[in-house]
């Protein structure tokens, strides 16, 4: 009975493609996919950037990892109940989360920096030496 | 000649008012009520101490908090999933409240508002005699 619309349907399947792929090559246009926590990520030459808004948490609620050209943040938000209460709204919630990144480059491990502050965490991520950009010499034959 | 002076007048008051530009964010916030107070708890990350701003006029409870921008504006991102801006959000309170005894904490970006009931409005067991 829905034969008609099979070539409607292929159609849609090729357009998602078709955008999924041309956001894939610029990570910057990506669709937000709703992953916890929401990440921005920049770079300048030596070192990547990465922030993400973790409100209510201290440095003993989250964990940062890397490994090769990975970095994972991870840990749990437990927010304080208030006792003998009736809730009126909740749109806050709790729990685990962990969300890996790759990036385009290894990571030195030893000297990445993490901070904790009002709430955003900023991780530096330096460029493993091997992959900073370098000045060649253009010698005079 | 008076009716041109009336007609510039109004259009003075007809231009809006442009203070600042700014995004605005709507912070998520957790509301709970206890027999003596109503706690808003709402998660304002990026904000520090002295940039909120907390107000109750007519009834209405106002939440309006800055973050300073954390990146250059013309930053380039590698990936960009939120915006960095202020909070900014009003309730209306139905209940009558202590307006003196409103009470803000702020710790890692979380606002904890302590807004305590009026007397008047709080639950009051009433014990029952037996003849």
């Amino acid at each position: 009975m829905l034969t008609g619309f099979a070539p409607l349907l292929r159609l849609q399947d090729q357009m998602n493609r078709l955008f999924e792929d041309f956001f894939e090559d610029i990570p910057a246009l990506r669709p937000y996919s709703g992953a916890y926590p929401a990440v921005n990520v920049w770079e300048d030459g030596d070192c990547a950037y990465l922030e993400a808004e973790l409100p209510g948490m201290s440095m003993n609620d989250i964990e940062v990892l890397v490994m090769g050209d990975q970095v994972t943040v991870r840990g749990q938000r437990k927010i304080e109940q208030v006792k003998d209460a009736s809730w009126h709204r909740r749109e806050r919630s709790q729990g685990e989360f962990s969300r890996t990144l790759s990036l385009p480059w290894q990571i030195e491990a030893d000297k990445v920096e993490a901070h904790l502050r009002d709430g955003i965490l900023t991780v530096k991520l330096p460029k493993c030496e091997s992959c900073k950009p370098r000045k060649i010499n253009v010698l005079p034959a | 000649m008076s009716n041109t002076a009336i007609e510039k007048q109004q259009n003075t008051v007809n231009v809006p008012e442009r203070i600042q530009q700014s995004v605005m964010y709507t912070p998520l916030v957790d509301i709970v009520e206890t027999n003596d107070a109503f706690i808003f708890q709402a998660d304002v990350p990026g904000v520090q101490p002295g940039d909120i701003d907390i107000s109750f006029e007519n009834g209405v409870l106002t939440i309006d908090a800055k973050a300073h921008p954390r990146q250059a504006q013309n930053q380039n991102y590698l990936w960009q999933e939120y915006g960095v801006g202020n909070f900014y959000r009003q309730f209306t309170l139905n209940t009558p409240i202590v307006v003196e005894q409103i009470k803000a904490e702020l710790k890692n970006g979380e606002l904890r508002l302590t807004v305590p009931k009026a007397e008047s409005a709080r639950t009051r067991k009433i014990q029952i005699k037996s003849s």
